[in-house]
């Protein structure tokens, strides 16, 4: 039923496993759509009582966008479609009224990173490299700084987002973005472990603290949407993501080949 | 030219070096006014990709306020030097590339909200960071707010009431400072760091900066920081407090001195 994604419950638990290892589970329109689709079905399920999100294979949580999709951006029109197009994929994400819990497998960098700061409780181990490299592309950052800046303070906000640096598991660790640091091959066992332990929670009350928290992040999600559209749409304009993206390629076709 | 702000460019990046060294660059207005001009100037010019603000010496990075200047003021001219604070902090607001500091020694006061207004922060290991103002009987106004935008409300009020100074780790620890760096190597590290955003793409460094810019100043306006600089500053004044305070630091700095 789904292409690039794969889903399970077991006990109450409903498993989402981004299912693109090839391409460090890299996502495009579609499979957000699958994503979506599969959280909100989880979320009227009442059998369902908490959601773990997790890549497959050992190297990557999910590596972000995928940027052959982007690189076919060509106007600031397009590029605007193209952000406006992540309100529904993080709405679907906030509506959630039972726990999310990332099972950080590996790498989680740009929009996984911020798919991953959006979810409740988050599990990684030390090779979960984490950040939002986007300068690095010439994207600028918008819906992530807000959520850095919600959980970090503009502090390491600014420098994560300026440098487009990627932190080590231990500094999410040490920093409070990591809350379960564990050894690589005992995350997901960790992460439905508490999983269990936030399924067997009062459900209401539970569904009313998510709510809230919704209702706490609520302006900052709508201004951050608001602000990011025209900073998205004069940066696509400007042709400078394009720009760099295609070089990004191309240096990455050259290593290949001399590698 | 001022001689109190030495300017000088390697490559994309302009250096600022506060140069009162043996004031610990305290900000006189002079000062102040010099490092406006010159963020306005590189701001203005293309070939400037990034900026460096470091402090002259090995002690100070900034001492904050020049406090031989505030005990002359009167107080029917608190607004109009609030106002060159304003225009101060404007200056910093108002800037559209990366500014990195190179905390090399204390950052009190004023010090710490200049290196506080800047995106990057390397310290050296010696380096400490205080909100001094509780010391000379001054509210911190613009300190508070922007430690509590930088690391949350739990860590500005402890530092801002109890004007307690913090080591470079702590400061690191808590994200205030993002890296420390021994004094020998930190005009190189920080022309490093420099360099590297300066070789970012720009249009998207441009807009990213100018996201940070207006997420700290729309919040100052809707904090209504600068109506109560003015409100808090001048019930403060008007006590007395600052100006015993201030006269009592400064004799025991005299005394320590001889």
């Amino acid at each position: 039923m789904y292409e690039s994604i794969l889903v399970e419950i077991e006990d109450a638990i409903a498993v989402v496993t981004l299912n693109r290892p090839k391409k460090l589970n890299a996502w495009d329109t579609p499979m957000r759509e699958e994503i979506k689709a599969a959280l909100g079905k989880f979320n009227a399920d009442e059998s369902v009582r908490a959601v773990i999100l997790t890549g497959a294979g050992h190297r990557a949580f999910s590596a972000g966008q995928d940027l052959e999709e982007t690189q076919k951006i060509s106007s600031g029109d397009e590029g605007l479609d193209w952000f406006k197009s992540w309100k529904d994929f993080y709405l679907a994400l906030r509506n959630m009224d039972k726990p999310l819990i990332a099972a950080l497998n590996g790498v989680a960098a740009g929009s996984a990173f911020q798919v991953a700061l959006q979810t409740d409780v988050r599990v990684g181990h030390e090779g979960t490299r984490m950040g939002q490299p986007e300068i690095n592309s010439a994207i600028p950052t918008v819906l992530g700084s807000w959520l850095m800046n919600d959980r970090l303070g503009l502090s390491r906000t600014i420098e994560l987002t300026l440098t487009g640096r990627m932190m080590e598991g231990r500094e999410c660790h040490e920093i409070g973005l990591i809350h379960y640091l564990v050894p690589a091959d005992q995350v997901m066992l960790k992460a439905k472990e508490i999983a269990q332990m936030l399924a067997a929670k009062p459900p209401i009350a539970m569904k009313l603290n998510k709510k809230r928290f919704r209702a706490i992040t609520q302006a900052g999600f709508d201004e951050a949407m608001a602000a990011g559209a025209p900073i998205q749409h004069e940066s696509y304009a400007s042709g400078e993501p394009q720009e760099w993206m295609a070089k990004f390629f191309s240096d990455r076709a050259k290593r290949k080949k001399t590698s | 030219m001022s001689n109190s702000l030495m300017i000088s460019d390697e490559g994309p990046v302009r250096i600022l070096t506060l140069n009162r060294p043996r004031q610990l660059n305290a900000l006189s207005g002079e000062l102040r006014h010099s490092i406006v001009a010159a963020l306005g100037d590189a701001g203005d010019d293309d070939a400037v990709r990034a900026v460096v603000i470091t402090g002259a010496g090995d002690r100070g990075f900034c001492s904050g306020q020049d406090l031989t200047e505030s005990v002359e003021i009167d107080p029917s001219q608190g607004h109009e030097w609030q106002g060159t604070w304003k225009d101060y902090l404007l200056g910093f607001l108002q800037f559209p590339k990366p500014l990195v500091a190179a905390i090399n020694g204390v950052a009190a006061g004023g010090g710490l909200v200049t290196a506080l207004l800047c995106d990057i922060r390397l310290a050296v290991p010696g380096g400490r960071l205080v909100m001094i103002e509780i010391d000379i009987g001054l509210p911190s106004l613009l300190g508070s707010f922007l430690l509590a935008q930088e690391v949350f409300w739990s860590r500005a009020m402890e530092l801002v009431l109890g004007g307690r100074d913090i080591g470079a780790r702590e400061a690191k620890h808590m994200g205030i400072v993002h890296e420390i760096v021994e004094l020998n190597g930190l005009a190189t590290r920080s022309l490093a760091v420099a360099r590297e955003l300066a070789a970012k793409p720009p249009h998207a460094m441009r807009l990213n900066i100018q996201r940070f810019r207006d997420i700290r100043r729309r919040a100052i306006e809707e904090n209504k920081v600068f109506e109560a600089l003015e409100a808090y500053q001048d019930e403060s004044i008007a006590s007395g407090e600052p100006q015993r305070e201030m006269a009592k630091f400064l004799a025991a700095r005299a005394a320590r001195k001889n």
